[in-house]
């Protein structure tokens, strides 16, 4: 590398030269000869210093190699429109994170609950009843029984909107088995949960009311719990049937209901979720929080990782071997089951206010990566410690610290910020992994992760495209240009390295 | 030789002993009541009372002494008075399940009612084979195309790779994964829309189901694989960059070797040398499961499992799970340790 | 402070003797058994005795991987000292801690050998010069920037130069700027480590003569370490021939040159061209390769190669002795018997050994 260097700053020189001083012949002849006495330099070094040669530190060389790559320049482009998209864009949209659009004349969203109960007389044999999700691939007949138990019920004569339409993919059932001739439903034991639910089913009551397996039922795109069970109370037993049918969408005028839904308008440029917000503007707070976790996980990371790699790597013996053993272990520790840990141990806190919550998720996500780091550091200083240099800030007889601050760690620094850029991409990813599980911000603050999450619903992953790709297309593109510009980085400072 | 395999056997213990504490003492943070976390939403909405619950609780047994519970205490008690009392209880709780897992006992699942171990060791194998074909796919994609860009350094196709490359390093795997299923499963109907087998199959025909399964996989592994790609083909071109310039590869072309010797036989033994030492970050990765992608893809894997038993506060699973991850990534550490100094002969270990 | 004053006696020390240097041993250590303790040694430096007096140069050659740079590192203590001492102006400085050795250091100075990587490449020249100035607070603050300047040019550096970094200068220069940094401290001892191997010959003789300037001038000491003959020549009063990490033969310049008495040190300068055709040189080619000092043969190190090996060298270690005028041989080629002036109670100078993970049977 120094090589490298001197001979651009020879070349600068020799142009400075060539422009400024022609009447120094003797210069280029100087330079163009292998063996330059030291004397006929000095006299050169004379002339050419009243020619105002630019000093051109290391640190300016890495910026002018930057800025050759144009790669880098796109990539430092894009962050910085990011930044101001995440940061300054929520000035100018009309919306608020949370803001529901509620104006007059849109769509409508209602919940409805039906609840019945009745006396049970025999409450030897029930148990309890729970109801839980939803297998897919049932067979026809199956879900021919679901279609014709739901006729049965007094469901459907109750809301004469509710369509059932079993073409369309989404229709979701519940294992049904099999039906008695009084229309009841048998239990037979306990289904494994392989299918994604856990159900339990109650046994029949003789001569009690037949007790119908609870199912869910998906209409049109709504969602419908229907719940029915047997209940032990105080005073006996009770049969209880609840459905609660969730969105149902309907036209109105009453001014508190919402826009969900919506396509890309002129009012909502990416149209809005199913809560009615601005998904353009729930991006930009996305943004927000996506850069800020990263940068603040990494910095957090960073310095545990230079405070602690540099102790090992600069004292060595015992330090070194705590210190690493420390992160060997930690390395051990798989990522994602961990950060769900934290989460889950996050979520039984209530103490934590939730704005608090935010922190705490930086630093989780810094205490995955800051052994990374730790090792990386350590190995820089390895390296860097028995270099000439720093052999003679030693004899030169420098404090420990003055070694380390002014020596040891500006030579450290450049594979640490190309280290610590990527890093900041993969914080990104990690982030947005979290509160894609729903372990991160919660609702209803905006994440990109959670964004992606509405895909959940079907009918959001195939009707409303622009509410869950626009964030991933922007974690993409975040990721990549801190990946790019951390390969640029690179190049930039040591040119010499293979790509 | 023999003795560096014993001290690192015996390094690894001590690394697995420092883990287990960890996640033991992280586990016993948790908040450990299953039933209420399950029927914590539907509280707050009104839909099951209290009394409900305690009924709930007492099919599932748990308001007996489970004796796990009672090692374990597993509520941490608040308040400085109570510091060494936690503190009892946790060294306590950590020997008594220390004892257990040695003895083969990773406890007993809440969820599934079943032991621990019986539930990893069934689930395994569904991971396991979506993640080794995935794994084979990228060795026998990536590494060829590391080695041919490698020497077409600057070329159209060696920028478009890298391009590429980094990108699909990028994508969230999720993200990527419910647009494949949009576009694949639902739009074109391709494939089907999630778990490992169609519900009405003849489960006799052994072909059949393989096929069925297969067909099912294709996608979770057309993800897994793309997204897994980028590093390896990177580390390949970058090892191959360096081997290449080297000069006893210069030496080997002034010799008259031809191009095609020149980098197979040469060069590329000796990029072997940094690809088997990765040996360590692929172990956890092949039985441990993936927990996104088998969430997204419904594959009852060991990671859907894994998922499932944290958001339900199923406790021995988490850490029989948690353990069994440790356990296989110092396990990949060691064997990548060892294949380092069987395969670089340079390494040269205390005679 | 008070360092602890050394029974100069013993030692044979006059006041004169800057630097005494007394049966140094520097191991590095290789092999580790399985609980770390190590069990195999590399002897970098295998009892090496001299002593420098105040003003002069004694020149250490030898070839590469003997030991020299090695011993130049350990006697600033730069690497923790094996065994032996180090007795600097009078004082042992073999145990001090670094905090005294800080403030010692101002002293005793160093030059590398390779200027590309002994400087600091993002610090600016001016600074690398007057840092340790600065620390060490040799100078008002207000007379700090003249003060640097002014020791540039005595080392043939601009004024200028004080803001530029070191990779924009030549070889010859940055060797310059690693003189400068070392004098700028004012030290009474230099050891000049391979100082001009780098540089281009005809910059070496610049360099060359800068030094004895230097010296004149100030009045400095220098341990010259070279493998270049004909430099060791020209600038050192003494020599000292190193093989294998031991020194073989000792004597002021003239004597050596004239009458070398080691058959190594014949081997050597038999091995230096002569720039005249008609002069056959007759080049003692020694057989074999030097061997590891990992692994160094029994008795006499250099008895696998000596052409006039004996069976006594193979078994028994000849000892360095003065066979008249100063001029101190190891070798058996010489009576054994002669008293040794240099360190009057051998055995007890051998047993000194201060680090623990020594094992005492390797020193014998």
């Amino acid at each position: 590398m120094d090589e490298n260097l001197k001979q651009d700053s020879q070349l600068d020189k020799t142009v400075e030269n060539n422009i400024d001083s022609g009447a120094e012949v003797e210069t280029s002849q100087n330079l163009k000869q292998e063996t330059v006495s030291d004397n006929n330099e000095t006299k050169k070094e004379t002339a050419v210093a009243q020619n105002n040669v630019k000093v051109i530190s290391p640190g300016r060389m890495v910026l002018k190699r930057f800025f050759r790559s144009k790669l880098s320049i796109v990539s430092l482009s894009f962050l910085v429109f990011l930044f101001m998209f995440s940061f300054l864009g929520p000035f100018l949209t009309s919306w608020g994170e949370s803001e529901a659009d509620e104006s007059p004349g849109a769509p409508v969203v209602v919940q409805i609950r039906h609840t019945s109960r009745t006396r049970v007389e025999d409450a030897n044999s029930v148990e309890m009843l729970l109801i839980q999700m939803l297998a897919p691939h049932l067979s026809d007949a199956t879900i021919a029984n679901a279609q014709r138990a739901l006729v049965d019920s007094e469901f459907l004569a109750n809301n004469p909107n509710a369509r059932l339409n079993n073409n369309d993919n989404m229709v979701m059932l519940a294992r049904l088995y099999g039906t008695n001739s009084e229309g009841g439903m048998s239990a037979t034991g306990r289904v494994s949960p392989a299918g994604g639910g856990i159900f339990m089913h109650a046994n029949p009551i003789p001569g009690g009311p037949s007790i119908t397996t609870p199912f869910t039922v998906v209409v049109r795109g709504r969602d419908h719990h229907i719940y029915l069970g047997v209940i032990d109370e105080d005073d006996g037993p009770y049969g209880t049937f609840i459905i609660t049918e969730r969105e149902q969408i309907r036209h109105s005028n009453n001014p508190r209901e919402r826009n969900i839904n919506a396509r890309p308008n002129a009012n909502q440029l990416l149209g809005t979720d199913r809560s009615g917000y601005d998904i353009l503007t729930r991006l930009m707070y996305g943004g927000r929080i996506s850069l800020t976790l990263g940068f603040v996980s990494v910095a957090i990371s960073l310095t545990l990782g230079l405070l602690f790699g540099g102790l090992a790597g600069y004292f060595g013996k015992w330090v070194d071997n705590l210190v690493m053993r420390v992160v060997d272990i930690l390395s051990c520790l798989p990522s994602l089951p961990v950060l769900l840990i934290f989460s889950a141990i996050l979520d039984g806190m209530p103490q934590i206010p939730v704005h608090l919550r935010i922190y705490v998720v930086m630093g989780m996500l810094a205490f995955i990566s800051w052994h990374g780091t730790t090792r990386v550091v350590r190995g820089q200083i390895l390296s860097l410690r028995e270099q000439e240099f720093m052999v003679a800030t030693e004899a030169l007889g420098l404090p420990v610290s003055r070694r380390i601050l002014k020596h040891l760690i500006p030579n450290v620094m450049p594979l640490i910020i190309v280290g610590a850029v990527t890093s900041l991409g993969s914080m990104i990813l990690t982030e947005a992994t979290l509160s894609f599980l729903g372990l991160g911000v919660r609702p209803p603050a905006a994440a990109w992760g959670l964004m992606i999450a509405s895909v959940r619903d079907p009918q959001i992953m195939i009707q409303y495209p622009n509410q869950w790709i626009p964030a991933g297309v922007l974690i993409v593109m975040a990721v990549l240009a801190f990946g790019f510009l951390g390969d640029s980085l690179r190049d930039a400072f040591d040119p010499k390295a293979k790509r | 030789m023999i003795k560096y395999i014993i001290k690192r056997l015996l390094l690894s213990l001590l690394l697995l002993f420092g883990v287990s504490i960890i996640i033991y003492l992280l586990i016993r943070l948790m908040p450990t009541d299953f039933i209420d976390v399950m029927m914590a939403p539907r509280i707050a909405g009104g839909t099951v009372t209290q009394a409900q619950i305690d009924a709930m609780r007492r099919f599932y047994g748990l308001n007996i002494e489970h004796p796990m519970d009672r090692a374990h205490n597993l509520v941490v008690v608040g308040g400085w008075e109570n510091f060494f009392a936690n503190i009892r209880s946790f060294i306590n709780g950590y020997w008594s399940w220390l004892f257990a897992v040695l003895g083969g006992d990773l406890g007993m699942s809440f969820m599934w009612q079943q032991p621990v171990s019986t539930v990893i060791g069934d689930a395994m194998w569904i991971s396991f084979s979506l993640a080794v074909v995935a794994l084979v796919l990228q060795f026998v994609i990536a590494i060829p195309l590391g080695i041919y860009v490698s020497t077409r350094q600057y070329s159209v196709a060696d920028n478009t790779v890298t391009v590429l490359v980094l990108m699909g390093m990028s994508l969230p795997s999720f993200f990527f994964g419910n647009l494949l299923i949009m576009l694949f499963s639902r739009n074109l109907g391709w494939f089907p829309l999630s778990g490992i087998e169609s519900g009405h199959l003849d489960l006799d025909n052994a072909f059949r189901v393989f096929l069925d399964r297969a067909w099912h996989l294709v996608l979770p592994i057309f993800t897994v694989t793309l997204l897994s790609i980028g590093g390896l083909t990177r580390f390949t071109r970058i090892t191959m960059l360096e081997v290449l310039s080297a000069d006893y590869i210069r030496t080997a072309r002034a010799k008259g070797c031809s191009e095609r010797t020149a980098i197979y036989k040469h060069a590329f033994r000796n990029t072997l040398i940094p690809i088997v030492t990765m040996i360590a970050g692929i172990l956890p990765g092949l039985f441990g499961g993936m927990i996104i992608l088998e969430e997204i893809f419904g594959i009852p894997g060991i990671g859907q499992r894994a998922l499932h038993a944290l958001r339900s506060g199923d406790i021995p699973f988490i850490m029989g799970f948690n353990m069994f991850l440790a356990i296989l990534s110092v396990i990949g550490t060691l064997l990548s340790d060892l294949a380092y100094v069987i395969v670089d002969p340079r390494v040269k270990l205390d005679r | 402070m008070e360092f602890a004053r050394v029974e100069n006696e013993k030692l044979n020390i006059g006041p004169d003797d800057i630097l005494v240097v007394s049966h140094l041993k520097k191991y590095f250590p290789i092999a580790k058994d399985f609980f770390g303790r190590p069990t195999r040694y590399l002897r970098a430096v295998d009892d090496v005795s001299f002593k420098v007096k105040r003003g002069k140069t004694i020149g250490i050659v030898g070839e590469s991987g003997c030991g020299k740079t090695t011993m130049g590192r350990s006697i600033l203590r730069l690497h923790d000292i094996t065994g032996g001492r180090v007795i600097y102006d009078g004082q042992d400085v073999t145990m001090l801690r670094s905090k005294e050795m800080r403030n010692l250091r101002t002293q005793m100075q160093i030059i590398f050998q390779d200027p590309y990587s002994s400087l600091s490449p993002r610090m600016p020249v001016g600074h690398i010069i007057g840092e340790a100035v600065m620390v060490h607070k040799l100078v008002k603050k207000s007379e700090y920037r003249d003060y640097v300047i002014e020791i540039m040019r005595k080392c043939g550096l601009q004024p200028h130069h004080f803001d530029r970094y070191p990779h924009e200068f030549s070889g010859g220069q940055r060797q310059r700027i690693c003189i400068a940094r070392a004098l700028a401290l004012k030290p009474k001892l230099v050891i000049c480590d391979e100082p001009v191997s780098a540089l281009d010959v005809s910059i070496q003789a610049q360099v060359i003569n800068l030094l004895e300037d230097l010296q004149k001038e100030m009045g400095l000491t220098y341990v010259f370490i070279s493998h270049d003959l004909s430099v060791v020549e020209h600038i050192s009063n003494e020599v000292g021939v190193m093989y294998l990490g031991n020194l073989v033969e000792k004597a002021s310049r003239d004597d050596l040159f004239s009458n070398p008495m080691h058959p190594y040190t014949e081997a050597l300068f038999s091995a230096v061209p002569v720039p005249d055709p008609n002069i056959k040189m007759n080049r003692i080619l020694l057989k074999g390769d030097i061997p590891s000092p990992a692994n160094p043969p029994k008795g006499c190190k250099f008895h696998t190669r000596c052409p006039k090996c004996m069976d006594v060298c193979r078994e028994v270690v000849p000892k360095l002795l003065d066979y008249g005028n100063e001029h101190f041989v190891a070798c058996h080629l010489y009576p054994q018997d002669v008293k040794n002036t240099l360190i009057i109670d051998e055995k007890e100078a051998v047993n000194e050994v201060y680090s623990d993970d020594v094992k005492s049977e390797i020193i014998t």
